[in-house]
């Protein structure tokens, strides 16, 4: 039995320890904002919170969060900040096929809550992890720079 | 720009930020099952027996004798079996499916089918190869003449790799049978092709398969044809087990037996006289099919059309084949074979510029194409061509030419180099295939709400045609996007468009809904239902001929100037991208934010292709076959790119646009080996352009 | 069903360790999930605090074997090339939860933190609890720790609690050379990996260290090499870099396989060390 909090919901999960966390998120909660890209750690599409810290879930096993808060982009899309990010993704062009999008959006966020002020650098050091077929990542770069200019005191 | 290019928020921007959009892999209908497939483990060989291990109750296994059609996967042909009979002919070639419902249990499952072989022999690739599945040869102008009395001759082959789409999602589809009639959602970028091949394989009517695309995550032509594959195999799985089932791959087998970029081998020679000027150029192309012929032939076409590129050469033979390999079958990636002959093209052009003493700029500039000369195929470049103007502005945003000259000679352990590379795309589907397969037809709604539907077969696969086209529509009417109502396409409900390929979505199907909606203006009818119709309307062309290879292969052309600046560390043979530069002519963008994802995207996969993306074939077995192993760029792999459009609109297309998906992957790894090149002082004649084999060079 | 093992104590980890022999060790995860391992049992050390300690005593510097990547880049304690190292790892997301212990332990040929850790002569702590249920540890000097790929000389009662790096070891010399060959910026298993420290006082090299990773079945030092050209003036190592070269040609054995070829991989590993003796010229 492990208990956590989910998108700051005290939950419980009493299967198989070994399991990954993005399979009883995907199946168990149904929360389908965290996609399976590779199943190694590798892209990045699989990308929550954990403790604040960006994490990937397919090669998280549910029993190592006992008392830990998991954030997924469901739990993060009714902040003021993604709204920031909604919007500065569109007028960037950051979003085309939409699969590593959610990813993207943890990782900015878990970038902006330990470096208000990222540079270029930063935010190309902080979706590093996270990989896009569609956008070439200039794109993504712009739109996470933009809301870190104009979210004034969210970050 | 137009006052249409002005970006927009984009139709689906905000369920795919929120995590909403729902991929086929997060679809579940009740009763639903999995399938996972048992693939070949052998390149070429015949199935002896297969022994299955004791299954529970609620599993069971689906193989050819479960198809109630044909075992054939029709795409051009059907050569290739939905599930191997009794031949396997490459590693990862279907043989049965497991299905079941526990995921977990299905692997153990699968993993423990014991299938005994018996070898038979094999070949690896193009060198080792004994037969061609497709051959074509055309000519013009006088050439063996040319050769005869040539002052000199230069020959050079190339070879260029594979590359793989490497969609962030991977492939896969649920199969739903019930009542008669099957239906299939997918990730997928033909529903049309899916559904052809779904009713051969069931043998079903028109109204027993639906074929419905879900959210897309990718597809850059990897999904042209494979969808029609796994929608098969579940087609048949749902109808034997009574119940949706449900087949997505996993990484690893997606990037093994997915069709990816044929790998090449192009031969050029060049005969010059005694100015040094081109008189006439042979080329050869072989690429490596794998073990079935699928797409093959079309790339086939695209590559050999493509091989003089933006030049006039006065005398040219172009030969072609598709070999066969007991390899992965290879099939459609953004390009579709243009990006291995303008790899060729433009290093042949550079290489014999430094052979007489030229600069690779000043050489090639002689024989630019102008508007009214006529193409390779003996069609005629109809349109206004912008090349000179598209020069002169690459040159002032990169300053190619001074960099050029710095960098001709240098020492030391960081060298420098810049690349340029001139080339274009024939925009639409090759030849005659609008005219005589696709016969295009959109169809657009008003229901008495006036609110309005678009209906094509067109799938966003995150290239943005949702937005586009209800831009285009919108613009039309007068009215706001949001009052555009646009889904993923069912078959049940929309026309039959086409496939999105073939950068022909804007151009050719946007045309289509702007004659709609210019038709739908003018007999609008405010609280009245009204369905507007429009066919393709082929355009005033030199007809094209697949025997004589000759006529215009497409109605017009898409063009691009790429330059790209490095520096080689020569102690690791590493190489860093200082600037990448581009300017396109795309005749009018749609959406600018748009055009500029498809420029940045199409770039870095250009890039890949050029650098790092290897991907061997060894005796049959793929060597990088994960995302560890397969290496694309990451965010720190690259820089930022700089990139203009000039106006040049076509009338043929909706608002002036042209063909834009693939030409932003067409011309930039040869711009990016000529600065490698350069900083080397080596010819290169090959990509990619790796570590290890640069070491080699320098 | 997989028993989950979820000890409060380092103590009752030991304790769950010496009744389970086979379970397997959950610090990050990383390399057990990607790898996919399975066994009956798994010990979730990843929130044991007592083993995420970094400090310090006069011999050495202490590092606790479930501390994490990110939390050591950020620790001032920790030295600047295993800082770097330890950036170039991975991605973000997993310096977040890899631990350093998880890295020796897993024992792969291109395990990053390795040669750097080759190079500080660190020592490995391998904790168990003895027959009157005493905490026992056992220090084990790293070469010998790692026995081969995936190979270990942990005992099955035993968990790796701490690794050890002398003072004398992480002080910093002349010059530090580090360069990490791989086929992208980020997400890039080791072509090779290369490490070195020089340090020259009067003229005079006082202290050379080369060590390699990704290049073998597991890091190569040869300090046998090293002591060769320990004491003799700088200016006379120069004269000799093309012999210190040879007997590295000689020792370094690697091969070809999915990311890179060993001639490639040879001649880099060479050409650094040859640019890294010039350097301090």
């Amino acid at each position: 039995m492990v208990e956590f909090s989910l998108n700051n919901e005290k939950v419980k999960y009493s299967g198989d320890p070994s399991k990954r966390l993005l399979d009883v998120l995907r199946e168990k909660f149904l929360l389908t904002g965290v996609k399976e890209g590779c199943g190694e750690g590798e892209c990045g599409a699989c990308s929550v919170l954990i403790n604040g810290r960006l994490t990937n879930s397919c090669i998280t096993a549910i029993g190592s969060l006992e008392g830990t808060s998991v954030i997924t982009v469901e739990g993060f899309k009714n902040t003021k900040q993604y709204q920031l990010l909604e919007e500065t993704f569109a007028k960037a062009g950051a979003v085309q096929c939409g699969f590593c999008t959610p990813g993207m959006i943890m990782a900015a966020q878990a970038l902006l809550l330990s470096n208000a002020k990222p540079t270029q650098e930063d935010i190309r050091e902080a979706i590093s992890g996270n990989i896009c077929r569609c956008t070439g990542y200039n794109m993504i770069i712009d739109a996470i720079k933009m809301a870190a200019e104009q979210g004034e005191g969210l970050w | 720009m137009s006052k249409i290019s002005q970006s927009i928020t984009k139709k689906d921007h905000v369920e795919k930020m929120s995590g909403d959009a729902k991929y086929v892999a997060d679809l579940t209908f009740p009763n639903m099952l999995f399938g996972k497939m048992v693939r070949s483990t052998k390149a070429h060989a015949n199935i002896i027996k297969i022994e299955l291990p004791d299954m529970q109750d609620g599993y069971g296994v689906v193989d050819y004798k479960d198809i109630p059609g044909n075992n054939g996967l029709k795409v051009i042909k059907s050569e290739q079996p939905i599930f191997a009979e009794h031949e396997v002919r490459f590693i990862g070639e279907s043989i049965l499916m497991i299905v079941g419902s526990d995921y977990e249990q299905l692997k153990k499952y699968a993993a423990s089918v014991i299938i005994e072989y018996e070898d038979l022999p094999g070949v690896y690739s193009i060198d080792e190869s004994l037969e061609s599945c497709v051959e074509y040869q055309y000519e013009h102008g006088v050439v063996d003449e040319a050769f005869k009395n040539a002052t000199d001759i230069i020959e050079e082959t190339f070879y260029t790799g594979y590359q793989e789409q490497l969609y962030l999602e991977t492939q896969g589809a649920i199969g739903i049978y019930q009542d008669n009639k099957v239906t299939v959602i997918g990730s997928l970028q033909c529903p049309y092709y899916v559904k052809d091949a779904v009713m051969y394989a069931m043998g079903l009517e028109k109204d027993q398969v639906q074929i419905i695309q879900s959210t897309t995550g990718g597809g850059f032509g990897g999904k042209e044809d494979y969808p029609s594959m796994i929608g098969c195999q579940v087609a048949v799985a749902s109808k034997k087990f009574n119940c949706p089932v449900k087949l997505i791959l996993d990484r690893r087998e997606d990037i093994v037996v997915t069709p990816k970029r044929h790998p090449a081998k192009l031969t050029y020679k060049a005969a010059l006289d005694k100015n040094n000027r081109i008189t006439a150029i042979d080329v050869d192309i072989r690429l490596d099919g794998g073990a079935y012929e699928g797409l093959s032939s079309v790339v086939l076409q695209r590559s050999l059309i493509a091989v003089t590129g933006v030049y006039k050469i006065a005398g040219l033979r172009a030969s072609g084949k598709v070999m066969v390999t007991n390899t992965v079958p290879n099939g459609a990636f953004r390009g579709f074979g243009a990006p291995q002959s303008f790899f060729a093209l433009e290093m042949m052009m550079s290489h014999i510029a430094k052979k007489i003493g030229m600069r690779p700029l000043d050489f090639k500039m002689q024989y630019f194409v102008k508007q009214g000369d006529m193409t390779a195929t003996r069609g005629e470049f109809q349109y206004p061509i912008v090349l000179p103007k598209m020069l002169e502005r690459a040159e002032q945003l990169s300053d190619y030419s001074k960099k050029y000259l710095k960098y001709e000679s240098q020492s030391g352990r960081f060298r420098k180099g810049i690349g340029m590379s001139l080339f274009l795309h024939g925009c639409g589907f090759t030849g005659s295939g609008e005219k005589d397969f696709i016969r295009s037809i959109v169809q657009l709604v008003k229901y008495e709400d006036d609110s309005i539907e678009i209906l094509v077969s067109n799938t966003d696969m995150g290239q943005g045609v949702k937005t586009t086209f209800s831009k285009i529509v919108a613009q039309v009417l007068e009215i706001a996007v949001d009052q555009i109502i646009i889904t993923n396409p069912d078959t049940d409900r929309v026309p039959n468009s086409g496939p999105t390929v073939a950068s022909r979505s804007i151009m050719v199907v946007g045309k289509l809904l702007e004659r709609a909606a210019k038709r739908l203006k003018e007999e609008y009818k405010s609280g009245k239902y009204q369905m507007i119709e429009e066919h393709y309307v082929h355009p005033d062309m030199i007809p094209w001929d697949i025997h004589l290879f000759t006529g215009d292969a497409y109605p017009t052309y898409s063009w691009g100037i790429n330059v790209v600046e490095v520096e080689v560390d020569t102690l690791v043979a590493e190489t860093k991208i200082l600037g990448v530069w581009a300017i396109y002519d795309v005749g009018n963008a749609i959406d600018e934010i748009i055009m500029k994802g498809q420029i940045e995207g199409g770039m870095l996969q250009g890039l890949g292709y050029a650098s790092c993306e290897k991907m061997e074939n060894i005796k049959g077995t793929i060597r990088q076959a994960s995302m560890t192993d397969y290496i694309i760029p990451t965010s720190k792999d690259t820089v930022p790119f700089v990139s203009e459009l000039v106006d040049n609109p076509y009338e043929g297309g909706p608002f002036g646009a042209k063909g834009a998906g693939e030409l932003t992957i067409i011309g930039i790894a040869p711009a990016y080996a000529l600065a490698v090149e350069e900083a080397v002082e080596h010819n290169i004649r090959f990509i990619p352009v790796t570590p290890e084999k640069l070491m080699e060079l320098l | 069903m997989v028993k989950s093992l979820k000890p409060s104590t380092l103590e009752e980890a030991l304790k769950m360790k010496t009744d389970n022999p086979d379970a397997i060790i959950y610090a990050g995860g990383s390399d057990l999930m990607v790898a996919k391992k399975v066994s009956q049992e798994i010990l979730f050390i990843n929130q044991l605090v007592e083993l995420k300690e970094v400090c310090e005593d006069e011999e050495f510097l202490i590092i606790g074997a479930s501390s994490i990547y990110f939390d050591l880049i950020e620790n001032p304690l920790i030295p600047e090339l295993l800082k770097q190292v330890l950036k170039d790892i991975a991605s973000p997301a997993i310096r977040n939860v890899a631990t350093i212990g998880g890295n020796i332990c897993n024992a792969s040929p291109a395990g990053d933190s390795l040669p750097a850790l080759y190079l500080f002569d660190a020592k490995i702590i391998a904790t168990s609890l003895d027959d009157n249920n005493q905490i026992s540890e056992r220090m084990i000097p790293i070469e010998n720790f790692i026995l081969g790929i995936r190979k270990i000389d942990l005992r099955p009662n035993e968990i790796v609690t701490k690794i050890l790096l002398p003072k004398d070891k992480i002080s910093v010399t002349t010059k530090m050379g580090y360069k990490k060959v791989g086929a992208r910026k980020s997400q890039a298993i080791s072509k090779l990996l290369f490490v070195a420290a020089m340090n020259i006082e009067n003229d005079k090299v006082t202290d050379l260290r080369i060590a390699y990773g990704s290049v073998g079945i597991t890091t190569l030092r040869r300090k046998d090499i090293e002591s060769h050209y320990i004491g003799i003036k700088y200016n006379e190592l120069l004269t000799k870099i093309p012999e210190i070269i040879e007997e590295y040609r000689e020792c370094l054995h690697p091969i070809d396989d999915q990311r890179s070829t060993a001639v490639y991989r040879k001649k880099v590993c060479l050409n650094l060390l040859e640019d890294f003796l010039n350097e301090c010229k």
